[in-house]
């Protein structure tokens, strides 16, 4: 479980931007790749988990498409909800039938300008450069690019 | 894929057919403008697309083409509906991202003095930034849907648009095979009170000077005098669009699997444009377009607004009307000449823009003599453009550029721009900046950007566009 603030590098692109985040396990770097976008979209030290925790559920064909539909999840019922999330638990995180699939806890707060220093509007998560990846000597890194 | 580019002329660059590619590739550019192109690895994304089933003619680049995600922005690629695909990464997430321009009759000498103060008004009274909402327009799901069914026909019922406002807008504003039912709630949710916002990102309000006039009898047509004041808003679907984008990436992802589409890239993923999968993208990404025209058109008529109540000009002093309205992020079906044969074709066009020549059925009566206006952007510091489709647009299936492309990541941007004070440099060009997020004004310096002046003068020598005015920025607005 992760909340608040991560270590999180930024992915360079011309016309858009994106996260690089490193973890040592799969979950965990899943988690990261939530708070770091939230991070990216909204300063995490403003933001203030609270409140009842809500399920995400999600599936993709493969792990890294995985990736994309829990940050586009994360991402999409924020902005329909007007909160913005800073706590992320993964609870499930692996092969289900043919796909992947993905359960996770998470809480946040509702928007609060007068709190909450914005950062960029994110429009999506891209399936560009993206990349879930073993990284020597036991870790991971994934690597992800929002439409801005 | 290393892509090689062969001259064909001064404004031609060919990508020879090798491996997948089902047709040749076409960048439009010149001399100076290449080696950024090169350097950028769009033209080999243009060689993907020319990988797609049922493209018909050439994969087609404009002059600020950059490396996009699957399709290259500043792409054209044109499809048969009975062997082609639909590809809604050839659209782009902001669907019907586009251009309104108004024209006004008040001189620049009226409105200079008060900059401050329109600039002020219009950043209060037009939402923009990073969490954006309405408060004023509460719709409901049933009221939503009609918008995203009729588009501006909804917002003329409402008295929100005028009938002029509607001729002068892209397919008037209303996109015929647009399916509000394949719209996701979570695409309705999100976009449900953002309508009549501005956005963010490289999304503006300006207020404009026509600096030039290029060619009178086309400026006297759209209303464009030199001196005069204009506003330009560019904007799109905002949160709708984003999401219905992102629902049919998912679809196609697995449709395209299934229809057994090979895809040198995944953000390539498509479906037979006749498809279930195919229609229902096209139905709701019709409907999303209309949501972003829709969107244009509120807050147009909040500028009218602020003209009127804020700053005291009456209809007759600030004469603002419709110039035209463009879409830059779409796929239409379109009817072009193929071989000297009249086809229907699904044509994409992400970051680029309609220019359709005179003599066009689909112009209004006011612009059938003179061809289309393409409404460029360029940079925030600098001009834009307003051109002409010209008949050679024809080549590049009535397709034109749509701005000045970016040059510098937002990264490096910032890292250029840091310790500026960009909005003093803008102020002591006489240009007045209003800006809701301190990182948006540094990503989008105007140094960040190509020169639209390159992209313009490399459009016209390919004879897509010609130049009709430039306008200048007197005041921007951004999110």
């Amino acid at each position: 479980m992760i909340r608040g603030k991560v270590p999180w590098e930024v992915l360079e692109h011309t016309a858009d931007t994106g996260i690089v985040v490193r973890a040592k396990s799969l979950p965990a770097l899943y988690e990261r790749a939530a708070a770091a976008m939230f991070d990216a979209l909204v300063d995490l030290a403003t933001v203030e988990p609270r409140g009842d925790a809500e399920e995400v559920a999600v599936e993709a064909p493969d792990r890294e498409t995985l990736l994309v539909a829990w940050l586009g999840e994360l991402l999409s019922r924020a902005e329909a909800a007007g909160r913005v999330y800073g706590e992320f638990d993964v609870r499930e995180l692996g092969p289900a039938g043919e796909d992947w699939r993905l359960v996770a806890r998470v809480r946040g707060e509702p928007l609060d300008p007068s709190r909450h220093r914005f950062r960029l509007e994110i429009k999506a998560v891209t399936y560009h450069l993206l990349e879930v990846r073993r990284e020597e000597p036991d870790g991971w890194l994934a690597r992800v690019l929002f439409d801005i | 894929m290393q892509v090689r580019l062969e001259k064909v002329d001064d404004f031609r660059w060919k990508i020879a057919r090798r491996g997948a590619m089902r047709v040749e590739g076409l960048v439009y550019a010149d001399e100076e403008l290449l080696p950024s192109i090169e350097r950028d690895r769009a033209p080999e994304q243009v060689a993907n697309v020319a990988t797609l089933p049922g493209i018909v003619g050439r994969a087609l680049a404009m002059p600020d083409i950059h490396w996009g995600y699957g399709f290259p922005i500043g792409g054209v690629a044109a499809f048969d509906p009975d062997e082609g695909v639909v590809s809604p990464g050839g659209v782009g997430y902001d669907i019907n991202c586009g251009v309104r321009l108004l024209a006004t009759n008040l001189p620049r000498e009226e409105v200079s003095p008060r900059l401050r103060e329109l600039a002020d008004a219009l950043y209060r009274n037009v939402p923009s930034g990073v969490g954006s909402r309405r408060k004023d327009l509460r719709l409901t799901d049933r009221e939503l849907r009609r918008v995203l069914g009729e588009g501006i026909g909804w917002a003329v019922a409402r008295g929100l648009a005028s009938e002029d406002d509607r001729e002068n807008v892209e397919e008037r504003g209303s996109i015929p095979w647009a399916e509000p039912g394949e719209v996701s709630a979570r695409a309705l949710e999100r976009g449900r009170s953002q309508l009549g916002t501005l956005g963010s990102g490289n999304h503006f309000l300006e207020v404009q000077v026509v600096e030039e006039v290029y060619d009178v009898p086309a400026a006297e047509a759209m209303g464009l005098r030199e001196g005069r004041v204009a506003v330009s808003i560019h904007s799109g679907s905002r949160g709708l669009g984003y999401q219905v984008c992102d629902d049919f990436l998912k679809v196609m992802l697995r449709a395209a699997a299934r229809y057994g589409i090979r895809l040198p890239d995944r953000q390539l993923c498509c479906a037979p444009v006749r498809s279930p999968e195919g229609r229902a993208y096209l139905g709701a990404m019709g409907a999303a377009a209309n949501f972003a025209f829709v969107n244009r058109q509120l807050m147009a008529r909040r500028v009218r607004e602020t003209f009127e109540r804020d700053m005291g000009w009456s209809p007759r002093e600030h004469g603002i009307r419709t110039v035209w309205d463009v879409c830059h992020n779409i796929a239409k079906i379109e009817k072009h000449v193929v071989d000297g044969r009249e086809r229907e074709l699904c044509v994409h066009r992400k970051g680029a823009t309609r220019a359709f020549g005179p003599g066009h059925p689909a112009l209004p009566a006011r612009y059938r003599p003179i061809g289309q206006p393409v409404l460029i952007p360029g940079d925030m510091g600098r001009y834009s453009y307003v051109l002409a489709g010209e008949a050679g647009s024809a080549e590049a299936f009535g397709s034109a550029c749509h701005g000045a492309g970016r040059l510098l990541s937002r990264a490096a941007a910032k890292r250029s721009a840091r310790g500026r004070a960009v909005v003093r440099e803008l102020e002591e060009q006489g240009i007045v900046l209003r800006a809701s997020g301190r990182n948006t004004v540094l990503e989008e310096i105007p140094e960040a950007y190509k020169d639209v002046a390159h992209v313009v003068r490399a459009v016209a020598g390919a004879g897509l566009a010609r130049p009709v005015a430039r306008l200048r920025p007197l005041a921007v607005v951004k999110g």
